[in-house]
């Protein structure tokens, strides 16, 4: 009875593979017992254990790959892990060894580009890994360092620039140099909706003062129109 | 013709007439009918008529003599049928006859002769006509109604079939030469000629009896009035007008023609009671319109400039009556009257500007009330009070008023400046210029300039500001003013925009009985001689909620002296009012001292001074000692060096102290030395005097505050849009919050989207689909 629920379950949830089993859990749990490095604190894996959780399984902690994992997860915060969320994450994957798990990262990271619902998924989540502890924003440092990663790297599915438009390098810019405030939750992200916008639409006709963005983006909107129209006066007077 | 009446009673019985006159032929009732037409002048004896009238009754009735013989394959009517409509058909031939003469005849006429011949004939045949009727009054009575009632059609009565013979034989081939004569005889009069109008009057009537329902003969219609007099009286009308007006224009000035076109159209509006149907009003006004004023409605509007340049109301009212009278005549008129309105507003501006930023409250007041009283005066004399010029007024003026040259720093200088000339005007210095209701009539007037006022929370804010001044200092002019202003402002705005007024000024009365408790208590708290000694003070209470005033800025150190009076207040109060927290603002304290060491010239009294509490605390320590060093006036006061130094300079600047070096700036190390050389005529010297680098600050953090109470104001706006709706398209919570708001301010749309960022932080929206916001309890 209960492996029927679990199967159903498992099912409805889009998994094409078989139910988990509790066997699948045990393995699971045995894994995560293996990275835990703070014996005050049985169901987390700290930093240490993290990293080398990543190069076992064959992830670049400087990359996408890394911040994929911890989606997976549902890390609390970077470098983080959690035995409930390790277990769940994992298992509704049904990978419950390293070498499925590495199969499966290797997997993820080569569809990464092209597949925006995981990428998209992997981007919110960052949000939840950006910030320390309770706070409700990331410090304007650390989000662009985000940013720069997760809108530049090959692995992205949104690569934020265009051969007109360094979009990416003018948002960090304009960030630093004007708004200079931390990041919260709804501007991270209706950044990654108006970056997907932007490249679709570069005059950013989709934009208009009485539209719901937020006011920073508002604020870009007139700084890059700004930027561009000196451009525009520059290349004119070569 | 009363006549007929008593005849026809006795008409009736004649039982032998059967028999004499059933032979009877219609050779004899000709001859009768014929006298009737041609010569009733010549008189018609009874017994002729009688004899006529019952040649018609046995015409009629002879059927019963001749029933079942020759028309026996009739119906039982058949008889009377025929024998009516024999009747009625030699009638109709001899009418015919008659008329066709009448016509060859009027075709010697032309002119006025024509319209005289023509109505002349009428008059005689429409007499006859109704002779006629009464003669055939039986035919009338039994076949034509038979006839009529079985729904036969070109059947009449015998006076209209007269007016039907009339319109085919007479009418259709003379009316055209009939209406030539009219419209020449119209125009001679329009002309400036006398005519005969009576003749027209007549023409006109006869054209209105030809009116006939051909349903229904008792009915009467206009249709060949409209078709054979009106329409050719409006387009000869249309005509004459259309050259007159080309003419006028190319010769004479617009004005000119205005006064042409008015006295034109005043008099086809009296030409309809002398002669015309009273139905031809109005297609004949919008004819001349028409022609007068729509064909020249853009040389018109070309003027409309010039008239207000050159402010000639006059013209100005005529052109509004002229351009009232068409469609859509005035639009273009009250977009450039909005347009001129509030070019004006910005140039007053302009001229005041130049006075940068000595410009007195006063002067940009009335400036901005000088161009407004301009041009409300034009819009009642000459525009008629017209809501829609009133509307353009309104919008032209609050156009001016918000945004102009001086408020080119921000758009809120208006306001301030308003609350400023207001404060004048209700302070003690300006009262005894201004009479009583001189004063009301200048705070009317501040109204009116406080209507177009967008930053309404503005003028609020300094207004209140000013007002805790003018009553914590005692400077108010007068309490009736203050109210009059408080319940003007009530008025406009509620209730709430008032509220903190209202209870600044309760708290004036409240704390003046207080202060009579507070002496009774002292008197039965203390021995005379004891309050003697005490320093004499009075309290103001002042609720923290209600009034735009802050704890001092700098730390405090009060003498002795002060503290044990605040003291003993202190007791009297917290026993009254339990766990009340008293904070004293020490910086809005003042007090006197008598200079015991001094006296006025020429008198034996000695001086008083009018100081800050803070100089009091200063003064006060050159009682232990003549001279006091700057950092032993810093430990005895605790007073910060933005407070102690400018109140040390008026001291210096007054000469009741001086400095040691002389003319040093006051700093640790320089010392003061009591001036027993100071020299004053006057008993009380004034040394508490405002600073003016305060003033600018005060401004400054005004308008700080302003900033942060919209936000609050704002955000309060948002959340309770969305308490109710729940959820809400962005677009429309924009528009909604400025709905609610922009009684107060114009909120811009980029500082509510920051608002709502500032919500979505701090989770009390959240985001949905489709730029959707959601409401998070």
């Amino acid at each position: 009875n209960w492996n029927q629920e679990v199967a159903v379950n498992g099912y409805f949830s889009g998994g094409s593979g078989p139910a988990v089993s509790s066997g699948t859990k045990a393995n699971l749990n045995k894994i995560f017992d293996k990275y835990r490095d703070d014996p005050g604190a049985p169901d987390t894996v700290g930093v240490t254990g993290s990293m080398s959780y990543l190069k076992d399984i064959n992830v670049d902690i400087e990359d996408i790959g890394a911040l994929a994992v911890f989606e997976i997860v549902q890390a609390p915060a970077m470098g983080e892990m959690t035995r409930e969320g390790f277990v769940d994450g994992w298992s509704a994957l049904n990978c419950d060894s390293l070498d499925k798990q590495k199969a499966h990262m290797r997997n993820l990271v080569k569809t990464l580009p092209s597949s925006k619902d995981n990428f998209s998924k992997v981007y919110k989540h960052t949000f939840q890994i950006a910030k320390t502890g309770n706070q409700k924003a990331v410090p304007l440092e650390t989000a662009t360092a985000y940013w720069e990663l997760l809108f530049t790297s090959p692995t992205s599915a949104v690569k934020w620039s265009s051969s007109s438009t360094p979009w990416a390098q003018w948002w960090v810019e304009f960030l630093t140099s004007s708004w200079k405030k931390s990041v919260n939750k709804d501007m991270w992200v209706q950044t990654l909706k108006f970056a997907q916008m932007s490249l679709d639409d570069e005059a950013l006709s989709f934009w208009n003062e009485e539209s719901s963005w937020p006011s920073v983006i508002d604020e870009f909107v007139e700084w890059v129109k700004n930027k561009r129209g000196d451009g525009a006066v520059e290349a004119m007077e070569e | 013709m009363d006549a007929f009446h008593v005849l026809m009673l006795k008409l009736f019985v004649h039982p032998r007439a059967y028999f004499v006159l059933i032979s009877c032929r219609w050779a004899y009732l000709e001859a009768g009918v014929e006298k009737i037409m041609t010569d009733l002048r010549g008189g018609m004896d009874m017994k002729t008529y009688m004899g006529l009238y019952t040649a018609i009754h046995n015409f009629c009735t002879a059927q019963k003599a001749v029933a079942g013989t020759n028309f026996s394959n009739h119906n039982n009517r058949g008889g009377a049928h025929l024998l009516g409509e024999d009747l009625y058909q030699h009638l109709i031939e001899y009418l015919k006859n008659h008329l066709a003469g009448v016509q060859t005849r009027s075709k010697e006429h032309v002119d006025e002769a024509l319209l005289t011949f023509y109505i002349k004939e009428w008059n005689r045949y429409t007499t006859a006509g109704q002779y006629n009727n009464h003669l055939f009054r039986y035919l009338n009575r039994h076949w034509v109604k038979r006839e009529m009632d079985e729904g036969k059609k070109n059947i009449y009565d015998i006076y209209t079939l007269h007016l039907v013979r009339w319109k085919e034989d007479m009418f259709i081939g003379t009316q055209e030469s009939v209406m030539r004569s009219v419209l020449k005889l119209v125009e001679k009069q329009r002309n400036g000629e006398t005519i005969e109008q009576s003749h027209i009057k007549s023409v006109v009537d006869s054209f209105v009896s030809l009116g006939l329902d051909e349903s229904d003969s008792s009915k009467s219609t206009l249709d060949v009035y409209k078709e054979y007099f009106e329409r050719p009286f409006l387009k000869a009308t249309s005509e004459y007008y259309d050259n007159e007006s080309k003419q006028f224009l190319a010769e004479n000035s617009v004005v000119e023609y205005m006064k042409k076109a008015e006295a034109r159209l005043d008099e086809e509006k009296e030409r309809v009671p002398l002669y015309l149907l009273s139905e031809i009003m109005s297609p004949l006004m919008r004819t001349c319109e028409e022609s007068l004023i729509t064909k020249h409605s853009s040389a018109l509007r070309e003027e409309f400039q010039v008239l207000l340049d050159h402010d000639k109301q006059e013209d100005l009212g005529r052109m509004y009556k002229l351009l009232a009278r068409i469609p859509e005549g005035l639009d273009p008129l009250r977009n450039r009257f909005e347009t001129h309105v509030r070019k004006a507003g910005l140039a007053a501006v302009e001229k005041v500007a130049q006075e940068g930023d000595n410009l007195e409250p006063k002067v940009y007041v009335e400036a901005l009330l000088g161009v407004h009283t301009q041009y409300q005066d034009l819009v009642n004399r000459a525009f008629n009070g017209e809501s829609e010029f009133v509307r353009s007024l309104d919008n032209a003026c609050r156009e001016f008023v918000n945004r102009n040259k001086i408020c080119k720093s921000g758009s809120n200088k208006s306001p301030e400046l308003l609350a400023k000339y207001t404060d004048q005007l209700l302070k003690k210095s300006s009262s005894k210029m201004t009479e009583e209701d001189d004063m009301e009539k200048l705070l009317t007037q501040i109204m009116t300039v406080f209507k177009y006022i967008e930053d309404k929370d503005v003028f609020q804010k300094f207004y209140s500001r000013m007002l805790a001044k003018r009553l914590v200092q005692t400077t108010s002019a007068s309490d009736d003013a203050e109210t009059s202003m408080i319940s003007k402002l009530k008025e406009a705005c509620g209730f709430e925009y008032t509220n903190k007024l209202q209870r600044m000024f309760q708290d004036m009365q409240i704390s003046k009985d207080l202060n009579t408790a507070y002496r009774d208590w002292l008197s039965t708290t203390y021995d005379e001689k004891e309050i003697k000694n005490n320093v004499d003070a009075t309290y103001h209470i002042l609720g923290t909620g209600f009034w735009p005033l802050n704890p001092p800025t700098t730390p405090f150190t009060p003498p002795q002296l002060i503290v044990k009076t605040y003291e003993r207040f202190a007791t009297f109060y917290n026993a009254k009012h339990q766990g009340r927290k008293l904070t004293w603002l020490w910086q809005l304290c003042k007090g006197e001292m008598k200079a015991n060491y001094l006296k006025v010239l020429n008198s034996k009294v000695a001086p008083t001074f009018q100081v800050s509490t803070y100089q009091m605390a200063i003064l006060l320590l050159f009682n232990d000692n003549d001279t006091v060093t700057y950092d032993e006036m810093v430990e005895g006061t605790k007073l910060g060096k933005e407070t102690l130094d400018p109140s040390i300079s008026v001291f210096i600047k007054a000469k009741v102290l001086t400095a040691q070096p002389e003319n040093a700036k006051p700093e640790s190390g320089v010392s003061y030395k009591l001036n027993h050389g100071f020299k004053t005529k006057k008993i009380k010297t004034n040394l508490n005097i405002g600073i003016k680098s305060e003033q600018k600050q005060e401004v400054e953090d005004t308008h700080k505050t302003i900033e942060e109470d919209r936000k609050l104001l704002v955000q309060s706006a948002i959340v309770r849009i969305m308490k109710s709706r729940k959820k809400m398209r962005h677009q429309q919570l924009v528009s909604e919050t400025i709905q609610q708001i922009k009684n107060r301010f114009m909120p811009r749309v980029g500082d509510i989207k920051k608002c709502i960022d500032i919500l979505l932080e701090k989770e009390y929206l959240e985001r949905l689909e489709g730029d959707e916001l959601g409401y998070l309890a």
